[in-house]
């Protein structure tokens, strides 16, 4: 590195202005020479001159963007804890994303996190391709397939033996080869046997969980069409009404029954009903 | 094709290969710069465009010294037949500076938007900055903030493993 030591920044002051500075003010100074001191001191802050520029540059958000879009994660993640102002600008979203896929190349990272500190570390570690679970798969066929260790598989998911891989409906499997997340989409998600947030690759492109949660949807709205009826059917009320006590209750249709007998009782009282 | 030989208040419409513009720093300090190297600054370019570089552009932020350095990168930058390889040799040089120059540069290059003069001096800073421990990051820039102690140990908490 080409830059001089610490001792410049301390001599910047020493230096002869080349900006026409008032001489410091004597100290019988009246309103005029403060006040002119003070109106060129201004001056001197949004001029680019040796005096001033040091501190103003690396306060500035923009530039400050620019610097850091060129740091890799972990020296990203300690300039966040140099003052306030890199550090808001070090944990943008939009920073901490670009910097986590920047090495693998990723084209895409999808999903809400519960801490910033999953960002902190873009170790191929905290990537895993989904695979769903078929008929005559095994730890062992899986290991081969994928080019990994058994070991690795039964860590990442948090598996006491090579058995019982049937109960689930997918498993994590660690990357071997990290050509494969280049221009990929990672979603990040909280496995719940790897009991921790993971960047996961869907190979087939299709993301299970999403129609999964997919079909679930509708069996609910089946359901929710049941309750429905059957409140109506109870309150002796329209559509609409019994649809309305079950959207505040959230669904629930003892505390929506409840709320509408509250609420007539309150209109027989003030003489409504 | 003829031009006049230095030209700092052309008036003519049909832009010469020569074309001079003229710059005027803060401090009155006045500076010529060829058309091509003038380019390189899309501020400039802009004005030169809206044809308001017929007479003397003023650039009330930056001092002479630094516009001086900055009118040398533009013109180098601008030079045809200069190898990636030497311009580069070149380029290294030129950010070999204090701190306070190279920001000097960084700050001049985001106003008069150049953006090889800013992708370099950030990259040199981003270089400053790679493998230092927050402490030395904040001796190096003289960053003395007002971060309180329970902040510090805030943010220090969430990136610890970044000390290790």
């Amino acid at each position: 590195m080409g830059c001089c030591g610490d001792g410049d920044g301390g001599d910047d002051r020493e230096h002869p202005p080349q900006t026409p500075d008032p001489s410091p003010p004597p100290p019988s100074s009246d309103a005029a020479s403060s006040s002119s001191a003070s109106a060129s001191a201004a001056a001197d802050d949004s001029t680019i001159s040796p005096m001033n520029s040091h501190f103003s540059a690396l306060a500035c958000r923009d530039t400050l963007r620019l610097i850091f879009e060129k740091l890799p994660v972990p020296d990203l993640a300690r300039a966040s804890c140099v003052c306030r102002i890199w550090s808001s600008v070090a944990s943008d979203r939009d920073m901490v994303t670009r910097a986590f896929a920047a090495p693998w190349r990723l084209k895409e990272v999808v999903g809400v996190l519960s801490s910033g500190s999953f960002w902190r570390d873009n170790g191929v570690g905290k990537f895993a391709i989904s695979h769903r679970i078929k008929r005559g798969d095994s730890v062992a066929s899986l290991a081969v397939k994928y080019s990994v260790q058994v070991m690795d598989i039964k860590r990442l998911n948090n598996m006491m033996s090579d058995h019982g891989i049937y109960s689930r409906e997918r498993l994590l499997i660690p990357i071997s080869n990290p050509d494969i997340l280049i221009d990929s989409t990672c979603y990040i998600e909280r496995d719940n046997h790897a009991k921790r947030e993971v960047a996961v690759l869907y190979p087939e492109g299709v993301r299970d969980i999403e129609i999964s949660s997919l079909l679930k949807r509708t069996t609910s709205e089946q359901g929710k069409k049941r309750i429905l009826n059957s409140l109506r059917r109870s309150m002796q009320v329209d559509d609409g009404t019994a649809q309305y006590y079950l959207s505040i209750t959230d669904g629930d249709p003892r505390a929506a029954l409840s709320k509408f007998s509250e609420d007539l009782r309150w209109e027989r009282q003030v003489g409504l009903a | 094709m003829s031009s006049p030989p230095s030209a700092s208040a052309s008036s003519s419409p049909p832009p010469c290969p020569k074309k001079m513009i003229t710059l005027r720093s803060s401090d009155g300090a006045t500076f010529e710069i060829e058309e091509t190297a003038a380019l390189q600054s899309k501020t400039l370019e802009n004005m030169i465009h809206e044809n308001c570089a017929s007479t003397l552009i003023p650039v009330p932020n930056i001092t002479g010294e630094v516009l001086a350095r900055v009118v040398e990168f533009c013109s180098k930058h601008a030079e045809a037949g200069v190898d990636d390889e030497s311009l580069g040799a070149w380029d290294e040089e030129f950010v070999a500076v204090d701190h306070t120059t190279l920001f000097d540069y960084i700050r001049a290059a985001n106003f008069l938007e150049i953006p090889t003069l800013l992708d370099l001096g950030c990259q040199t800073v981003a270089d400053m900055i790679k493998g230092k421990t927050p402490d030395e990051i904040k001796k190096t820039f003289k960053i003395t903030t007002a971060c309180t102690p329970e902040e510090e140990e805030e943010v220090r908490g969430e990136n610890q493993w970044a000390f290790e």
